[in-house]
């Protein structure tokens, strides 16, 4: 049974044995150079210290939302591309569907003026 | 490659498909319309509702399965279309005035009320774990919107914000359940067949099964409000506009208790002595703090979010007495308090006017001299939710009292008739205060909008019709749990 | 369910039209007399119309009707709720929604100007509902309901006039004292329904019939039955609270106190039967009790100076006879035709007589018959004629319909082996003739000089109208009284009809000379006994009973009866349990509920102290629950 499992131990093995390996290799081969700013958790961006309590323009949010709704929409769109054939009329029809909601959720999102910056 | 496209029929999910179509036809002639033009909205719901109203009267009396064994075809199923829909027409007829004193007169809201009850109906007809998730997530996050509606307004802000927290962790709780028991049973969620994979693999998988039976319990008491997972029920109930806080309470409870009572009979049979101990205390728990708290308050909101948590208990002494007397009740006592309880809250928008200024239980006093109907109509609803006869409370009350004797379960008969005498107390009161409390001042002129005064009407009918001819929808309740063979 | 029947439709449509007029009345319309009287008096004349349709239509009927729809059901009990018509509710129905018909136009002059008129109409509307429903019910359960529905509306009448203390206080004991025997009832419907397993009228009497009950259960159940009867047709021990009701109103007096809702306990008796007269046993003791009543009733009434006051003695008597024809007939295999027949008789001229008496006491402003006489009673004419119609049918002199029902009465006890029961019949029928015209030679001969002679207190009937009537009788009240005094003369030849209704056949019988004669006798000897006593010229207006001081002051004093009530209360009851239960209440119960009460308050503040708002904790507290239940779960067993 549990021999089953020795390519995935294998596998890890092989992992960590890699990664362990470039970040020594980086460690030994890079060139260091300190600034305060590369110390920096990230190197670009936002500053990471001071109060968490920011106010956003919560049209980032709304933006995002939408970014994601559609995103999906995308996605969906792939799988359905691969097997298109086999699904045939049923699966046009269906994605049809899926497609015509969204735009739903499209038109009232512009009817409602979200998509306007200001 | 050939995929096998499953056949399905349409129609089976009729009722499902014309709300949704109503909701879309909603959104877009809301988006698309100018301003100040919403007036059509009510009226467009309340018909897309009698269609599906409709549509579930034709498929009464089918049974079976569809859409490759997702969706029970039932009685069981088509009564909690009913009880929603019923739900949601009197939400929709309490909504409007309400809406417009608030200027809240959106498309949205009816809407996402029309989404949500699709929502309701896809959990009480869902075969499989993931549909019931699917129609809970459906459900809860229209809810969410709909709790926040008056953004201008802290406490709305606050009540959709907790729920939403709250009820993430709750779906997360739900889902890690399934997870479980789908790891259990080897990745089978068909609810119809849950109780055999279980069962075949008890010996390997019981804590298995156990946890992921203990997260159920978790998730769904939370949606019914039940002690301990109530706490977000007062704040919402308060916060939320009145008209969703009626929608919730008799909408949401029914749904999650369709799903729960359906879970808890059909698939959990191997473990009938945990789950019934376990919601034996959740039971008496859930009865008695709603109502002792209820005692204490002055909001009657408030008052009414703690006697919906002890109407809940109720229910849940139904679902332990898990025969077939408590499975009858459980649909008898929602069509009950739908009734009673949209009926209440209908009152309860009447009297608070003006985004909703009036909502102390002191407000009521001396509401029997100037509004003598609206009074009497108030003390209709509070009878029957305290259970006094000749009203449906009291039916629906002996109903899940006797199914519990009939179980063996005497004493949660006897600590739920008790708690129904502390539940008097503060029904009572309301009239009390209405008939022998003279105002403080004139209450002023009451606007009785068509919708709101069809409401009570409706309600008020109908409470008091069930309770004294509850022959037929006891009838069609037991046609309705056949499907339970356990039981 | 049963197919949907016109007859049906119609009861419900009278049920639901009262409840309606009493609905509408109370919460729209008591501020305004003409229009509650308008609504009241449509849904009564519709509820006359429906009951003479059916009894019509119905007249021929072979089967009983019966229409029963389950009301509440789970596995193992079954509530059903419906109408059961046959011959005897048939009758029963007419006679209320008549009755009722004209004492809702009688009192249009009675109540005029009185300033609870629409409640007044309201409580007569709720009263017809549960009394049709009453009659017209099919379970034991349906009637149960409506029984108590009609002793609210009784209730509520006779403290009609509530701002006066002894009416208050008379409403108070009606409610309670009929509780007595409603208990017992009660309990009987209990026994009954668990030993027997339904509470339907007709299949309990098909099972009586057909000898399917044991006498463990037959005897308890009747008698406890028995005991509901008692309270509500005021019989020995428990009538007591029937004099005192007088103080409702005269027409309310006259509906509920004498024709029908009194009469509603030996209808159940007559509705059950057959269920009844299979327990020889319990039909000797209500043969025993109804005889008691029959001379403790008609003594009192020898001696009483309130006119209101004879005639509710008079009416205990009578349901005391009823009940002893029933029982007698019951007893000998007998039909159930002699008491109920008088029943019908009884409540046409009771409530002439009561009526009558209202038109009195409406214009003299007094109840006392004496002080009537005195003022001039015999001049107003018509009710002069009518009381004395009333008299003699209550007396029981041919041609008047009371004749004939007593006579029945008389020819069931007369078949008992035991003639002792006859004898005490006919005793009863001799000192009813003697009361009776007590009254009718007082007001007919006036003495003004002997007023208030010794004859008890004057009494001032207190109205809600105090202002002086005109002259003479509104014919609103006088046409009841013709009509009324009609069905008197006539009811009597309609003797045989009515058993051809009511058994389906007629059963003659050879005219028994010996029994004719004897209770001819008896009445004439009455009304010759009161005619000497008060009547004649040289008549000393001093009953014979004076003559033994002892026992008319026996007789005045009630038998005791109040005093022996007022004694078990005090010794017995307050005495005895309630010092004992007060400490238990106190100190235990009260302080109980006291702790319960603040307890559940105070522990309701301290909960919702603990509702937080903050969400973590709540997330928190779930997840720890979640612990727990998993911990449970996994290790409990």
């Amino acid at each position: 049974m549990l021999t089953n499992y020795l390519p995935v131990l294998l596998y890890m093995l092989i992992a960590i044995g890699l990664v362990g390996v470039i970040v020594l290799l980086s460690e030994f081969l890079g060139k260091k150079t300190h600034t305060y700013q590369k110390d920096l958790p990230y190197e670009c961006g936002m500053d990471p210290i001071g109060d968490a309590r920011h106010r956003y323009a919560v049209r980032f949010y709304v933006i995002a939302m939408f970014f994601i709704v559609f995103d999906i929409e995308a996605i969906f769109l792939y799988p359905w591309g691969v097997i298109f054939k086999p699904l045939g009329w049923f699966g046009l029809v269906e994605m049809a569907i899926f497609i015509f909601i969204l735009v739903v959720g499209l038109v009232y999102v512009w009817g409602k003026g979200a998509l306007e910056w200001e | 490659m050939t995929i096998a496209i499953p056949t399905f029929n349409l129609s089976s999910i009729g009722p499902w498909l014309t709300l949704t179509v109503a909701a879309i036809l909603i959104l877009l002639l809301d988006a698309l319309s100018p301003k100040g033009r919403k007036a059509y909205f009510p009226q467009l719901s309340l018909i897309a509702l009698a269609v599906a109203a409709l549509q579930t009267w034709w498929l009464w009396g089918q049974s079976g399965t569809d859409f490759a064994r997702m969706v029970f075809l039932d009685n069981f199923a088509f009564y909690f279309y009913l009880i929603v829909i019923l739900g949601t027409t009197l939400t929709v007829l309490i909504s409007r005035h309400y809406l417009e004193e608030w200027g809240k007169n959106l498309g949205e809201y009816y809407a996402l009320l029309l989404f949500a009850t699709v929502g309701m109906m896809l959990m009480a007809a869902s075969n499989h774990l993931i549909m019931l998730f699917l129609g809970l997530e459906i459900m809860s996050i229209a809810i969410y919107v709909l709790a926040g509606l008056f953004r201008e307004d802290a406490r709305s802000n606050e009540a959709a914000l907790k729920y939403l927290v709250l009820g993430a962790f709750s779906s997360a709780f739900l889902l890690f359940g399934m997870a479980f028991l789908y790891g259990a049973t080897g990745g089978n969620l068909f609810i119809g067949e849950l109780a055999g994979k279980i069962k075949e693999a008890l010996p390997l998988t019981k804590p298995l099964t156990l946890l992921g039976l203990a997260l159920l319990l978790v998730g769904f008491g939370f949606k019914v409000a039940s002690v301990p997972f109530h706490m977000w029920t007062p704040d919402v109930y308060e916060g939320a506009p009145t008209s969703i806080t009626a929608f919730m309470s008799v909408g949401v409870k029914a749904a999650a208790f369709a799903a729960f009572a359906r879970i808890m009979f059909a698939a959990f049979p191997a473990f009938v002595l945990e789950w019934h101990m376990l919601l034996w205390v959740l039971a008496v728990a859930t009865m008695t703090i709603g109502n002792v708290v209820a005692i204490a308050q002055t909001n009657i909101k408030r008052m009414l979010a703690y006697s919906s948590i002890a109407h809940a208990g109720y229910l849940l002494v139904a679902l332990v007495a898990a025969n077939q007397l408590g499975a009858v009740s459980i649909i008898y006592y929602l069509l009950a308090y739908t009734l009673m309880n949209v009926g209440a809250f209908g009152v309860v928008i009447l009297v608070g006017r003006k985004k909703d200024s009036y909502l102390n239980i002191y407000d009521y006093a001396g509401l029997g001299f100037q509004h003598p109907v609206l009074a009497a109509a108030m003390s209709v609803f509070m009878f029957a939710l305290a259970g006094i006869p000749p009203t449906a409370g009291f039916v629906g009350k002996f109903y899940i009292f006797s199914a519990a004797v009939q179980a063996g379960y005497i004493w949660l008969a006897i600590i739920g008739v008790m708690n129904s005498l502390v539940s008097v107390f503060y029904y009572l009161r309301i009239t009390v205060l209405m008939y022998m409390r003279p105002a403080e001042a004139d209450l002023g002129p009451i606007a009785f909008t068509p919708g709101l005064v069809a409401a009570l009407i409706i309600t008020c009918a109908g409470t008091i019709l069930v309770g004294v001819f509850p022959g037929w929808f006891y009838d069609l309740a037991v046609a309705s749990v056949k499907i339970f063979p356990a039981l | 369910m049963g197919s949907v029947n016109p007859f049906f439709l119609g009861c419900t449509l009278s049920l639901v039209l009262s409840l309606s007029a009493f609905g509408l009345i109370m919460i729209f319309t008591w501020r305004r007399p003409k229009l509650s009287l308008a609504i009241s008096l449509t849904v009564s004349t519709i509820c006359l119309i429906i009951a003479w349709l059916t009894f019509i239509k119905l007249s021929a009927l072979k089967e009983p009707l019966i229409l029963s729809v389950d009301w509440m059901m789970s596995d193992q009990i079954r509530v059903p709720f419906g109408f059961l018509l046959d011959p005897t509710s048939l009758l029963m129905f007419v006679i209320v929604a008549t009755i009722s018909w004209l004492i809702q136009l009688y009192s249009i002059g009675y109540m005029a100007g009185d300033s609870g008129f629409g409640r007044y109409y309201a409580f007569l509307s709720l009263f017809a509902l549960s009394m049709l429903g009453l009659v017209i019910s099919s379970g034991l359960l349906q009637l149960y309901i409506c029984w108590e529905l009609v002793g609210l509306s009784s209730y509520l009448l006779i403290g009609f006039w509530y701002e006066k203390f002894s009416a208050s206080e008379a409403g108070k004991k009606a409610f309670v004292v009929t509780r007595f025997g409603d208990i017992g009832f009660f309990m009987g419907l209990a026994f009954l329904v668990l030993n027997f397993g339904t509470l339907d009228i007709h299949s309990i009497n098909s099972a009586a019939m057909s000898k399917a009950f044991p006498a463990w259960l037959l005897t308890p159940a009747a008698l406890l039955i028995f005991c509901g009867i008692m309270g509500k047709s005021a019989q020995f021990p428990i009538h007591v609270w029937l004099p005192d009701a007088m103080e409702g109103p005269t027409p309310v007096s006259a509906l509920l106190h004498s024709a029908t809702m009194v009469a509603a306990g030996m209808y159940l008796l007559t509705r059950l039967f057959p269920f009844f007269s299979c327990s020889p046993t319990a039909m000797t003791v209500i043969l025993t009790i109804c005889t008691i009543t029959l001379l403790l009733s008609s003594t009192i009434g020898m001696v009483a100076t309130d006119i209101k006051q004879v005639w509710a003695y008079s009416t205990i008597s009578q349901l005391g006879f009823m009940g002893m024809g029933l029982a007698a007939a019951g007893l000998t295999g007998g039909y159930l035709f002699a008491g109920f027949y008088h029943l019908t008789t009884h409540a046409g001229f009771k409530a002439l007589l009561f009526l009558c008496a209202g038109v009195f006491i409406h214009h003299f402003h007094t109840n006392d018959f004496f002080v009537m006489s005195a003022k001039g009673g015999r001049r107003l004419l018509i009710p002069m004629v009518t009381v004395t119609i009333g008299a003699l049918a209550l007396a029981g002199i041919f041609p008047f319909s009371g004749f004939f029902s007593k006579e029945a009465i008389l020819a069931e006890l007369w078949n008992l082996p035991n003639k002792m029961w006859l004898g005490l019949g006919l005793l009863g029928a001799f000192l009813t003739a003697y009361y009776t015209f007590r009254v009718i030679f007082v007001l007919l001969f006036p003495r003004p000089q002997a007023v208030g002679g010794g004859h008890g207190v004057e009494e001032e009937h207190g109205h809600g109208h105090g202002q002086e009537e005109e002259h003479g009788v509104p014919w609103v009240m006088a046409v009841p009284l013709i009509i009324l005094a009609g069905f008197t003369c006539v009811l009597g030849f309609l003797q045989a009809p009515i058993q051809k209704f009511l058994l389906g056949e007629v059963h003659h019988h050879a005219p028994n000379y010996v029994l004719l004669v004897s209770a001819v006798g008896c009445a004439l000897g009455g009304i010759g006994m009161a005619w000497l006593d008060w009547g004649a010229k040289g008549a000393k207006w001093e009953g014979f009973i004076r003559k033994v001081p002892v026992v008319e002051n026996f007789f005045i004093q009630k038998w005791y009866m109040d005093h022996f009530w007022r004694w078990f209360l005090n010794t017995v009851i307050y005495g005895l349990f309630s010092r004992t239960f007060t400490y238990n209440d106190r100190r235990v119960v009260d302080g109980g509920v006291d702790a319960v009460a603040f307890g559940t308050i105070g522990s309701g503040r301290l909960l919702s102290f603990i509702q937080t708002a903050f969400l973590q904790l709540n997330l928190l507290f779930m997840v720890l629950v979640l612990g727990g239940i998993g911990i449970y779960l996994l290790m409990g067993r």
